[in-house]
């Protein structure tokens, strides 16, 4: 009996050159599919959707240990939930007695806004959505939420939490949306420092944590500590919103510029929960040029630009009101 | 194993493979978190050159750069070639012990990242290249566990009587 394995017979056509031939036709296929991508073709945009509509149930199975784990936050115990809602219940009182301060503050505002024939933006329209998944990959600070076209949601909307903004959509599927983080590298926020009204643009790090405020010039009146809001400007991000807090100040010897390091007010990567917001308050058409470009990722190819922040520049405390319209909207 | 129960194992591995990538790992081991479709299909490939690993590769990867939002035919290259390095290993690797395959896998897992690192730079994705090559750490943790799993489902060689 030969027990010899069938491989070490001496094939007329070896497997090998089969195996060749299919690993090079793959290889031409997935070639031409990052080339495609990368050019913008609309049909693989749509391929996309469909993709990611097969996917769902995957990421809801790599999603279950989440949901596991809010079963059991759910099956605490009656003491623990009596307690939870007495807290709550001084926490409501506390926050409505501030409601009520607050409100007296937005009609202060509108009179005051009136008066000076500036916009009103103060009620937004959001919509609140639950994170599907957090991307894995290292290159990539982007988040899966569940809502997506069939929502209203479009590329470039702003995503908020509780403490400030969080990112903006660079993708939108029909019930599914991506959003990039503002600590992702090709992340950049139109951003103004609260105390002084000066105008930078806060850029994602990559590594997480941090976004950093280059070309800041040496003697920008910036300390650590300063609160950084959106600005507004560029139209995307609605203005207004915490954005991070300065942490770091940085002077390269030799450098004429300054780098200012800032943590974000938002939990990135730690909340189940976002904002997403309708930025009401200016269309893009209608505003000054934005210093940086923010292109979604991939778009690079076919219009986007590379995010490229110019010098700040200090803008006086009075000048988001005067060059608006001089139509009150709604 | 039957073939029918391989065929099963097969595609519920690759499953299970697909499903860690999206898993949320602990931050304590996020750096070193494997790319487990690229373990599972290699070991796949490397014990069962017969299966369509390679049509799987591609598929699956494209799936993953949908997922991961990434460059649609990035991952797919990256498993491609992988997997088609784990079946050419096979050829040349078979006979020597499963620590020397291992070492020889670390250079697959090398060349992963690598396309991922390189498709990354080519598409202006600039971040930590450390976090890009930190999988490979996971991956040669994983592999030994991933291939004895798979050699032991894998059907026994055809032999032949004479």
């Amino acid at each position: 009996m030969n027990t010899l394995h069938t491989d070490t017979h001496k094939r007329l056509f070896s497997r090998t050159s089969s195996l060749r031939l299919r690993f090079v036709v793959l290889l031409a296929i997935a070639g031409t599919l990052l080339y495609f991508d990368v050019a913008g073709t609309a049909q693989l945009h749509r391929a996309r959707g469909w993709v990611a509509q097969v996917l769902r149930p995957v990421i809801w199975i790599a999603d279950l240990p989440h949901v596991v784990d809010d079963i059991g936050g759910t099956l605490r115990s009656r003491r623990a939930l009596l307690e939870e809602n007495a807290t709550l219940k001084h926490r409501q009182l506390e926050l409505a007695a501030r409601l009520q301060r607050l409100q007296a503050l937005e009609a202060e505002n509108q009179r005051i806004r009136s008066l000076l024939a500036a916009s009103t933006t103060l009620r937004q329209r959001v919509l609140i959505s639950e994170v599907l998944e957090s991307s894995q990959d290292p290159y990539r600070h982007q988040i899966l939420i569940d809502r997506g076209s069939a929502d209203g949601v479009y590329v470039g909307q702003a995503v908020v939490d509780a403490w400030g903004v969080l990112g903006q959509i660079v993708r939108v599927h029909p019930h599914t949306a991506v959003a990039l983080l503002i600590t992702d590298p090709q992340s950049g926020i139109p951003v103004e420092v609260n105390r002084t009204g000066l105008h930078s643009v806060a850029l994602g790090r990559g590594d997480g944590t941090t976004l950093s405020l280059p070309f800041l010039p040496n003697n920008a009146d910036v300390h650590v500590g300063d609160l950084l809001v959106s600005s507004g400007l560029g139209g995307r991000f609605p203005s207004g919103y915490p954005v991070g807090r300065i942490v770091q100040l940085r002077h390269p010897a030799g450098e004429s510029f300054m780098e200012a390091v800032a943590q974000p007010q938002a939990h990135v990567g730690r909340g189940r929960e976002v904002l997403l917001v309708w930025n009401t308050e200016q269309p893009a058409a209608q505003l000054p040029a934005l210093p940086v470009d923010i292109a979604p990722p991939g778009m690079a190819g076919h219009g986007g630009k590379a995010v490229r922040p110019t010098p700040a520049r200090k803008a006086p405390v009075a000048k988001r009101a005067a060059p608006r319209s001089a139509t009150p909207r709604p | 194993m039957t073939r029918a129960g391989t065929a099963v194992v097969y595609v519920l591995s690759l499953f299970a493979g697909l499903v860690l990538e999206f898993v949320q790992p602990p931050a304590l081991v996020a750096p070193v978190w494997p790319m487990w479709t690229a373990v599972v299909l290699a070991a796949w490939a490397f014990n069962a050159p017969r299966l369509p690993n390679l049509m799987c590769a591609v598929v699956i990867g494209c799936v993953l750069d949908v997922g991961l939002s990434s460059v649609l035919g990035q991952h797919a290259l990256a498993l491609l070639v992988t997997t088609y390095a784990a079946a050419r290993l096979r050829e040349r690797a078979d006979t020597l012990p499963d620590w020397q395959i291992g070492v020889c896998f670390v250079v697959v897992w090398l060349v992963n990242a690598g396309i991922l690192f390189l498709i990354d730079r080519a598409t202006h994705h600039e971040a930590a290249p450390l976090l890009r090559w930190g999988p490979v750490l996971g991956e040669t943790v994983l592999w030994p566990f991933v291939n004895r799993f798979v050699g032991r489902a894998c059907p026994p060689p055809p032999r032949t009587l004479r």
